[in-house]
């Protein structure tokens, strides 16, 4: 044990090198301000009481919270029946179908992105495709639905794969015991299968809500320029104001929420195990 | 190689106590390689590699996806750069922090043949510090068959506020060209420092924002635009040449009321490791020749007017707008860090609304 501790050692220094100190330098910038002279530093809120006070960013706030619990919410929906239906497969066509759903993610972010744009566009394929058997055209992109879509195809992958994991494990001779003692397949679901799967759902939970809240591609692309969200707000600061400590101020909120969350989720799924 | 860094010093120390013609000369054996940095998409390659074979001095190419991507980069200070090819706001900007050297025109021998529009700018008026590559206006981008030319004639910029157009008009994103055309429709400069005329702008914008329900977007005007997704789109002369090119049906418009002008150019920095190679790297791209190349390349049009004529009258014959044409009203957009803080909050306001 001893031995291993001391492994550990090169690591620590590591991340007080990549984590820690960034973190510290974001903080520092965001509760700090210049002054007419480059070099001088003085301590303030303002940039925090800028954010909490101005409609407009609260809207983006607001914003981001809706579009990433919608999201999560939607990849629990539709994820969790997948990956129960692939957990029921035989195990060589699970490892085909969990392979089928990593695809995806294989291609560039940006390139998927820009390809649900040719989709939805009024010029694009299901428009083109309506007009020419005679349908009206339906306005697709540049809407709610279009940047959910987008979240929701992006990060799907996660929330399946997180679910089947916890599916796959569980103890088979639970759902005889349960099939003996006269329950359902309904009942065994609730009561067996589903509790015992809470901490894929939550874990999936985590890796969904928590880029989903900060993510600026696809909002951006399939919302348009004014679908700001925290992440678009955090680069226009950074590379077009040119306003770092206001940047660094929203990153801290964002770390803030992103802590406070994870947070949440963990006290939620030591909940799950009590029970 | 303690040695070589000592007697490289020395040299050095002696060049710049000598500080003459035999100076440079000198300087133009010493250095074999430039660092070069240029938006994405904007030199044809081939060109470099040619430079490259004929001058025996190799080019380290790095491209910025901005001018404030370019400065951040820049500022850092991380990388040294022999040339760099900014906009004129960012070079004014360039200018006033002293990071700029000033060019040696006995080196810059195709330094002549400019458009009159783009040769004595007002961010560098006796183009001490700067060398025109590319140069355009800012205007609409709109389909012909959809947007009539009557309303563009007699409403101008006014035209992104009328219902007719609702749902149809793409707004570029950014807060100095969203900015412009509500200044210039209501009769301000675009370089207003007049709080109360931005407010005016500010209004006017989300009146357009009511009325219209533009989308706003940024490089993807590009790319919808050929495809015909919307009627109207605000973007630069360079962008509108290559949707013509791929789209007859669209056409470009500068309203009456005036626009920006805007102007690409080429820039040696202060701290240039290699400014002799930068130099024969500014005059090699200013030969009409290889400019007329790059530009064909590009789609933007050439600062050199012999070049931007060849190219009108060859290969984009069918773009009548190839060559900007420009007005008295028109301004070339002026850096503010105040202003375009205000303009920077405004923005956002407006977008989410």
């Amino acid at each position: 044990m001893n031995s291993f501790s001391k492994m550990a050692k090169p690591y620590i220094l590591w991340a007080a090198f990549f984590i820690v100190f960034p973190m510290l330098l974001v903080m520092f910038y965001a509760f700090t301000q210049t002054g007419g002279d480059v070099a001088k530093f003085s301590f303030t809120l303002k940039h925090f009481i800028k954010f909490f006070t101005e409609k407009a960013f609260l809207e983006v706030l607001f914003l981001s919270f809706r579009i990433a619990l919608i999201t999560t919410l939607l990849c629990i929906i539709i994820g969790y029946p997948m990956a129960y239906f692939i957990s029921r497969q035989d195990e060589k066509i699970q490892t085909l179908l969990i392979l089928l759903i990593t695809i995806p993610m294989w291609i560039n972010l940006l390139v998927r992105t820009y390809a649900w744009i040719g989709i939805l566009q009024d010029t694009g394929l299901i428009n083109t495709f309506l007009e020419s058997i005679g349908l009206p055209k339906i306005k697709l992109i540049y809407t709610d639905f279009a940047v959910i879509l987008g979240m929701v195809y992006n990060f799907l992958p996660f929330m399946v794969i997180q679910i089947y994991t916890s599916l796959s494990k569980m103890d088979k001779s639970l759902l005889q015991a349960s099939e003996d003692l006269g329950a359902t397949p309904f009942q065994t679901f609730r009561k067996v299968v589903f509790p015992l799967s809470i901490p894929g759902v939550i874990a999936g939970i985590t890796l969904v809500f928590l880029p989903a809240i900060s993510t600026f591609v696809i909002p951006q692309f399939l919302g348009g320029g004014q679908y700001v969200m925290l992440g678009t707000l955090v680069e226009t600061q950074f590379l077009k104001a040119g306003e770092w400590h206001f940047g660094s101020a929203i990153s801290t909120i964002m770390a803030v929420i992103i802590i406070a969350s994870m947070y949440i989720t963990k006290k939620l799924d030591k909940e799950a195990g009590e029970r | 190689m303690k040695k070589i860094v000592l007697t490289s010093l020395a040299g050095a120390l002696l060049l710049t106590a000598c500080g003459n013609k035999t100076a440079t000369t000198e300087k133009q054996v010493s250095c074999k390689s430039i660092t070069v940095f240029n938006a994405t998409e904007y030199m044809k390659e081939s060109l470099v590699e040619k430079f490259e074979k004929d001058t025996g001095i190799d080019v380290v190419y790095e491209t910025f996806d901005s001018n404030e991507a370019m400065y951040t980069k820049f500022s850092a200070g991380v990388t040294k750069y022999d040339v760099i090819i900014p906009s004129d706001y960012m070079i004014q900007n360039l200018i006033k922090k002293d990071a700029l050297q000033k060019l040696d025109k006995a080196q810059l021998s195709n330094a002549k043949g400019f458009f009159k529009a783009v040769s004595a700018p007002s961010f560098d008026e006796k183009l001490e510090y700067s060398m025109p590559y590319m140069w355009g206006t800012v205007g609409l981008i709109y389909n012909k068959n959809k947007v009539s030319q009557a309303d563009l004639e007699s409403q101008g910029w006014g035209i992104l506020k009328n219902p007719k157009y609702k749902e149809r008009i793409f707004v570029y994103d950014s807060e100095r060209d969203g900015f412009m055309p509500a200044l210039k429709n209501l009769g301000y400069s675009l370089n207003t420092t007049n709080i109360d005329e931005i407010n005016k702008a500010t209004a006017w914008l989300l009146e357009m924002n009511a009325a219209t329900k533009p989308v706003y977007v940024t490089d993807q005007i590009q790319d919808s635009m050929v495809s015909g997704e919307k009627d109207i789109a605000i973007g630069y002369s360079g962008d509108a040449n290559l949707i013509i090119s791929q789209n007859n049906e669209m056409a470009y418009f500068t309203p009456k009321e005036g626009t920006n002008i805007w102007i690409d150019a080429m820039v040696v920095p202060k701290d240039a490791p290699c400014a002799s190679g930068a130099h024969k790297f500014i005059n090699f791209f200013l030969d009409p020749k290889v400019m007329e190349e790059n530009a064909e390349y590009i789609g933007y049009s050439p600062s050199i007017e012999e070049s931007a004529q060849a190219l009108a009258k060859g290969v984009f014959s069918n773009i009548p707008t190839y060559i900007p044409t420009t007005r008295e009203t028109d301004e070339v957009f002026v850096h503010n860090e105040e202003i375009k803080k205000v303009l920077s909050d405004a923005w956002l306001k407006i977008k989410v609304k």
